[in-house]
């Protein structure tokens, strides 16, 4: 009897501790819950001024909401964009990294991982951290528009193609999306189809001048060069110091055997920008066409000074000395040309044997 | 008609090569052609301008550019007279400029189409060397049927040759072979001819004929140029140096020329053209010097002319230009053969499908190769001498001649051909637009097939390259959803008994006048509201027994804990002799008029009247104590009763309400303080009966 009361009182005893534990458990639950209530709000608050564009009040508050619950990844996200937006990419880096280890399944963590890739000229890994934000469930059209761009500059212009449309899909004036799809037809030979783009790139945003520039390249393709002239005229009004422009320009020009033009536009390229080894090497072949062989030896020995590697600049130079009956070393550019992988250096090789 | 004597008339005897070929009628200038009637001013200057012209273009070839000078001088006289348009066309056709000419003997003809038998010739000429072919054409016909049938027997110059040259032309220049020509430049170049490079086996030394003026040579009677002498020089880099004259045993007054060096350059082989009427020497270096010109051994030499000579690669072989016996016609290529004595064999004429009617000249042998250049005024010239190349095969037959083209060869004379060894450049004088005068060297410089120039092309395809967009990845987050749920809890009470009461809580939005939240006490007086967001409320509560309770709640101020905010209320019981401040009664300043906002507070009134139908009120007013008691007093009954005429209409019996003013007898707080007075100037009601 009494070992029944001492059972029962430690039975009791148990009960207590364990009502005790429960209640505990329950309050540290209700407590946790609280925290990760007022996380979100600060966190939301944080949303509301990054809305505002107060961006510095904005990742304030993200602190605090980490603060309050360190493993929560939204505000790691939103932290990361805000330090993206200051050029911190390290630190954004981190950050990402740290909202992935609180979510793997963070698939906005994973966009901006991509997009630091990118800014790193990690192609392949952006590429598949685009794939993998889609994957978990981002369905931006920006994010379609990023891995079309990997596409392209992977050259896998079909994927690039389906990923702009998507994004086009998503967001019907998105521009930049027109231009590049615009840009990843052209690749793919449908230069029709790549003017229309352009037009619609050009029809949402003017201020594009790359469209105008590579639409005129899709009318020369076209046999349109006259479009193509007042195209480039276009984008070199709009932007004084395209320097591109002016070389393709001077390029529709040469092909039209207007070399006065031609030269003229070239000369406008080294102006402008006077470490742009093509500028060198297109006024030194409108020179070989006007007969100044020496002018173009000359020009084209700052193309090589500038890019070693760059095969037809020899090729074009060992032309012109040609022309100035210097065989030897004309040969000898030829095969520098070959060296560097340019083929028709193969077939004037020949003729130095 | 005068029968025109043929060109070759004048120079092929002077120089071993018929360098130019011309017909021209010297027709005289007359003053009376000349002379402006109404002009005598400036007549006597060009007059005289045209005499010396005149006495030039009479002595000679040589001389034309020198009458030129002179004719043109007299043409700013007079610009519009026939012969001396004719005389100038005629004098640029001799020159360099024979582009020039046209426009002269157009105008020419246009003055006095029968200015000269000839101006259709000459006409014809200029367009032909200015490779106007269907003009020339025109011309050369135009003057062909100018004669006779009897006079064409007798016609020298075979006009026909000239058509055909034409029509040559128009091929060789519609098909141009890819080359440069350079002009060896003034250094070398002088403005009298200059031709038949050769170059010293060491590529080092230059050796050309010239007929430019020297300290001791004179110009011949036959074509009033200079005698011809032999001039070399060394290279400077990339060009040539100013030649000098070759001063030793070779240089005589004999037309001497340059031929070839022997392969070890210790021969040199020589045009004599006084020997024999124009014959091939060769001389021997010994001790650096030359030695005598000598013969050479075996049955070349004739006594006709021999010109130019060729040898092959290995030196065994020659072949040589001569009119000697075996001829086809004027000059032919003949070969030979070094027998076993080391004497060359009886040559042979090279046969009729190389060697034409018209002259060869200038022949050359490749050194490494089977294959012989030559000049021919014959086969598919398009004028003049052009240089042809012919190749020999395993069978030691040689092929046709094949012209080496445009822009090579032009209607002009173009001869002596020096390959160099790779087929990559070559020497040869030719006369060509803008030369220094005559025959001028050059150094040709074979392209090879046509090369495509690559041009470089850069286009920035991607908008997010060329402009790039710093926020463009910016995807704007959304606020997440978080139970916000806000509870404002409490306890109704009796305000005597403390005992809970079951009540009606009403939670107004102030500013919307608006209930937002309603709720009910339990049996222990307990109440749990949900109100939208933690801010200030009004909160009225009623029950039934009880006179409604209407307050404001500063829930801002109110701390939360686990998202409560805690409000207790206590009611006051309906007992006689209770009394309640309407706090929410609101009058026109020192007016009996009631706002409108006043009218929710009323409405509670009338409730509390229609659901307790036993109560009577007494409703008094209360003023501050400014200004007197009476007016007061008036004031504070008017607003009493404004209350109750507006609970009477309200649909309140009249016998269940009292009204009073009390002026500011009964004050509720001082009257000292502003706020003091506001609570002093209020209505109240007071239970009379239950």
């Amino acid at each position: 009897m009494q070992i029944n009361l001492i059972n029962m009182k430690k039975t009791i005893l148990l009960l207590c501790l364990f009502a005790l534990f429960v209640s505990a458990a329950a309050q540290n639950e209700q407590a946790l819950k609280e925290l990760e209530k007022k996380s979100r709000l600060v966190y939301n608050e944080g949303v509301r001024l990054a809305a505002d564009g107060k961006y510095t009040d904005a990742h304030t508050k993200f602190d605090e909401s980490l603060f309050i619950q360190p493993e929560f990844a939204l505000p790691y996200i939103e932290r990361a964009k805000i330090k993206i937006l200051n050029k911190e990419y390290d630190l954004a880096v981190d950050d990402v990294a740290r909202a992935i280890a609180a979510d793997e399944e963070a698939a906005e963590a994973f966009y901006l991982r991509g997009y630091l890739h990118i800014l790193m000229n990690n192609y392949q890994e952006a590429l598949t951290d685009f794939t993998r934000a889609i994957q978990n469930g981002l369905s931006e059209n920006k994010v379609y528009y990023f891995r079309g761009l990997m596409n392209f500059k992977l050259k896998d212009y079909n994927s690039a193609l389906i990923d702009f449309t998507m994004a086009i899909d998503k967001k019907y004036d998105f521009a930049y999306a027109f231009n590049e799809r615009a840009s990843t037809k052209k690749m793919l030979g449908d230069y029709h189809g790549a003017i229309h783009d352009y037009n619609q790139a050009l029809a949402y945003d003017s201020t594009i001048i790359n469209a105008y520039d590579n639409r005129a390249s899709c009318k020369i393709k076209t046999g349109d060069f006259q479009g193509a002239i007042d195209d480039y005229t276009q984008a070199i009004k709009k932007d004084p110091q395209f320097y591109i422009a002016y070389n393709n320009r001077g390029n529709a020009y040469f092909q039209m055997a207007e070399y006065e033009k031609a030269l003229n536009d070239f000369s406008k390229v080294i102006e402008i920008k006077k470490d742009y080894a093509p500028g060198y090497n297109n006024a030194a072949i409108t020179k070989i066409k006007l007969e100044n062989y020496l002018g173009a030896v000359n020009d084209l020995d700052k193309a090589i000074e500038l890019d070693n590697e760059y095969g037809e600049a020899y090729l074009n130079r060992g032309y012109a000395k040609e022309f100035l009956g210097k065989f030897e070393a004309a040969c000898s550019d030829w095969r520098k040309a070959k060296e560097l992988g340019i083929e028709e250096a193969e077939k004037y090789i020949s003729e130095c044997e | 008609m005068k029968i025109l004597k043929p060109i070759i008339l004048t120079l092929i005897l002077v120089t071993h090569t018929s360098l130019i070929i011309l017909a021209q009628e010297n027709v005289k200038i007359k003053k009376k052609d000349f002379i402006i009637e109404y002009k005598e001013v400036g007549f006597k200057d060009a007059w005289k301008e045209v005499k010396a012209g005149e006495k030039l273009f009479s002595a000679g070839l040589g001389t034309y550019p020198k009458a030129l000078e002179h004719y043109l001088r007299a043409y700013k006289y007079n610009s519009e007279c026939a012969k001396l348009n004719y005389k100038i066309g005629v004098c640029y056709l001799s020159t360099n400029e024979f582009y020039k000419a046209t426009d002269f003997l157009e105008k020419s003809y246009l003055k006095d189409e029968n200015v000269t038998d000839d101006i259709h010739f000459m006409m014809g000429r200029a367009y032909h060397l200015n490779l106007n072919f269907d003009q020339a054409i025109d011309n050369y016909k135009a003057y062909y049927s100018s004669f006779s049938v009897e006079e064409l027997e007798h016609l020298e110059v075979n006009i026909d040759k000239y058509i055909k040259e034409c029509k040559y032309g128009k091929e060789l220049v519609n098909n141009p072979v890819r080359v440069i020509i350079n002009n060896l430049g003034s250094r070398v170049n002088s403005e009298y001819d200059d031709y038949n490079p050769v170059l010293h086996p060491s590529q080092d030394l230059l050796y050309f004929t010239s007929r430019r003026e020297t300290d001791k040579n004179k110009r011949l009677d036959i074509d009033n140029k200079f005698i011809e002498n032999v001039f070399f020089s060394d290279q400077a880099g990339e060009l040539w140096r100013k030649p000098k004259l070759l001063e030793n045993k070779l240089e005589s007054k004999n037309n001497e020329s340059v031929l070839l060096f022997s392969n070890d350059g210790n021969e040199i082989y020589l045009y004599n053209g006084k020997k024999n009427g124009g014959e091939i020497l060769i001389s021997e270096l010994k001790n650096d010097k030359w030695k005598s010109p000598k013969t050479l051994k075996g049955k070349v030499s004739s006594k006709y002319k021999e010109t130019t000579i060729a040898l092959s690669p290995d030196e065994t072989e020659m072949i040589f230009v001569s009119n000697q016996e075996g001829t086809i016609g004027g000059m032919d290529l003949f070969y030979s053969k070094l027998d076993e004595k080391g004497k060359w064999a009886e040559p042979i004429n090279l046969g009729a499908a190389i060697n034409t009617p018209y002259d060869e000249e200038g022949v050359y042998w490749h050194p490494k190769e089977d294959k012989v250049y030559f000049s021919s005024k014959g086969h598919n010239s398009m004028g003049g001498f052009d240089v042809f190349v012919m190749e020999r095969d395993v069978d030691k037959m040689w092929s046709n001649p094949q012209n080496l083209g445009y822009p090579i060869n032009t209607p002009n004379d173009d001869l002596f051909l020096k390959m160099d060894e790779n087929n990559k450049q070559a020497y040869y004088s030719s006369v060509r637009q803008n030369g220094n005068g005559g025959f001028d060297l050059y150094k040709i410089i074979f392209l090879g097939e046509e090369k495509e120039l690559k041009v470089t092309t850069d286009d920035i395809h991607l908008a997010w390259e060329y402009k790039p967009v710093d926020d463009l990845f910016y995807i704007t987050p959304q606020e997440l959803k978080v139970d916000t749920a806000l509870f404002m809890v409490g306890m109704i009470t009796d305000s005597k008994l403390g005992t809970p009461i079951q009540a009606k809580v009403e939670v107004i939005d102030t500013e919307l006048s608006k209930v937002v939240a309603t709720g009910l006490s339990d049996t222990l007086g307990n109440y749990k509201i949900r109100i939208p967001k933690k801010k200030d409320y009004g909160v009225e509560v009623t029950a039934k027994n009880y006179l409604f309770y209407v307050t404001i709640v500063n829930l801002s101020d109110k701390q939360v804990v686990d998202s409560k905010i805690q409000a207790n209320f206590q009611l006051d019981k309906i007992d006689v002799g209770a009394k309640m401040v309407l706090k929410n009664i609101f009058f026109e300043t020192n007016k009996a008029n009631l706002k409108p906002e006043s009218t929710a507070e009323l409405e509670r009134v009338a409730t509390l009247l229609k659901e307790n139908p036993g109560i009577r009120l007494e409703i008094s007013g209360h003023t501050d104590n400014v200004g007197s008691y009476r007016a007061n007093q008036r004031l504070s009954e008017a607003r009493a009763k404004s209350v109750v005429d507006y609970l009477i209409n309200q649909g309140v019996d009249k016998s269940r309400l009292e009204y009073k003013g009390y002026s500011f007898t009964q004050p509720v707080a001082d009257n000292n303080t502003a706020e003091g007075r506001a609570q002093n100037r209020r209505v109240e009601f007071k239970v009379l009966s239950k």
